[in-house]
């Protein structure tokens, strides 16, 4: 998680400034032509809620998998923009996201638009955004 | 009658074709600005800009039209004349015609955009601004360029800022006794580190060719189209570094020169 800075003007925060908390690192997804280049984080996985900790944000990940064949995952594309940040009792979450494994060759990667942890708040000087659907292919 | 006896005699429309005139160019000045400040943002500055100049030049040529037209000139008079005039101007303006047609399709085409940098033939500059006749454009060394639109659509222009990743490649040659593979690790290492090396592709260092000097190495490295001028300079220091970092050194040609002194049979003239 980076750290917005937001001057307050009139009761809205307007952002001037992000100091990046982590090393900026990038990865290509598709061809070099018509590819994507995206922002990349390398995280662990948990099964339960773990441990806060500072500039990081927990985000539940749902995987649907319609195919039925065993998969794995080694990385997942979501739109960072639209990233909504809840927080619950001073920590913070993330959007959920969902990985839905349409056939072999496809899945779906969505934001649902409601946090990872419920009952969490969305932080209400982050514009919340809406994102597209990203597709990826197998073995990609 | 003189032009100032029909200016005399009809005042009355010269003064009412004189404030259609004036009214229209304001008309089309508030219609270009209104109609660039609700496409800007949603298209880019130079379409804005464009639409907003073609707004004001239909308006004011309506404006025209009206003003001759309550000056009882007829109007089909002007068309006739103005076909004629165009057949020679159009004979005469030919290339200006040409430039026009393909700066609308290189408008609408996009091959490039404004700070885009691209080649075209053996010139390669950074795109300042697409106009209509023609492209402003500015060489590496800061020196204004402006090329013909015609020139630039029917040439191959290679676009480096418009793909989204890009490999930079460079060679270096090592003598046969390094370790090439503890080379290649801190070579790979090194870019890895770098924000702007991209992650995946990863980096790599592979020998391509034996030489009478050493091994030539490849060292790939991709990074995104937008950060490509920071990988292509920084790559010669950041292998140079690498390399001494390791007390490695770059292999070079050696030549050995040997001063034989002569050591065969005497000549005939020091035997007598």
């Amino acid at each position: 998680m980076d750290t917005g800075i937001f001057v307050l003007s009139e009761k809205k925060y307007k952002q001037i400034d992000t100091v990046e908390n982590w090393p900026k690192k990038f990865s290509l997804y598709g061809s070099a032509s018509d590819g994507m280049v995206y922002r990349y984080f390398k995280t662990g996985y948990f099964h339960g809620l773990p441990k806060p900790e500072a500039n990081k944000i927990s985000t539940k990940v749902g995987m649907i998998n319609r195919h039925g064949k065993w998969f794995v995952i080694t990385k997942f594309i979501f739109s960072y923009p639209s990233f909504n940040i809840f927080s619950h009792k001073g920590r913070n979450f993330g959007e959920a996201v969902e990985i839905d494994i349409n056939n072999e060759d496809l899945a779906l990667v969505s934001l649902k638009n409601k946090p990872s942890f419920a009952g969490a708040k969305p932080m209400s000087h982050i514009k919340q955004g809406y994102s597209n659907t990203i597709e990826m292919r197998y073995g990609t | 009658m003189t032009i100032i006896d029909w200016a005399l005699a009809n005042y009355n429309e010269l003064f009412v074709s004189g404030a259609i005139i004036l009214v229209s160019i304001v008309i089309a000045k508030i219609a270009s600005v209104i109609i660039r400040r609700r496409m800007y943002g949603s298209y880019s500055n130079h379409i804005a800009k464009l639409t907003g100049r073609f707004a004001y030049y239909v308006i004011v040529i309506v404006g025209l039209l009206l003003a001759i037209g309550n000056m009882g000139i007829s109007l089909s008079s002007i068309i006739v004349a103005g076909g004629l005039a165009g057949i020679v101007l159009g004979l005469a303006a030919q290339s200006s015609v040409s430039n026009l047609i393909a700066g609308i399709l290189l408008i609408g085409d996009k091959p490039f955009k404004s700070g885009d940098f691209i080649t075209y033939g053996d010139l390669t500059v950074g795109i300042i601004e697409v106009g209509l006749l023609s492209t402003q454009a500015a060489t590496w060394e800061g020196v204004r360029v402006r090329i013909p639109n015609n020139q630039l659509f029917n040439s191959n222009v290679m676009n480096y800022t418009r793909s989204v990743a890009r490999l930079v490649r460079t060679q270096i040659t090592l003598f046969y006794e390094e370790d090439f593979d503890r080379i290649a690790k801190a070579i790979s290492d090194a870019f890895a580190k770098q924000w702007y090396v991209l992650v995946e592709p990863a980096p790599q260092v592979f020998a391509v060719q034996f030489t009478n000097t050493g091994v030539v190495l490849e060292v790939r490295v991709w990074t995104a189209g937008t950060t490509w001028g920071n990988l292509y300079f920084e790559m010669p220091k950041m292998i140079t570094d690498t390399l001494k970092g390791l007390g490695v050194k770059f292999a070079y040609q050696k030549q050995i020169y040997v001063d034989v002194e002569h050591t065969g049979p005497e000549t005939s003239a020091k035997r007598k």
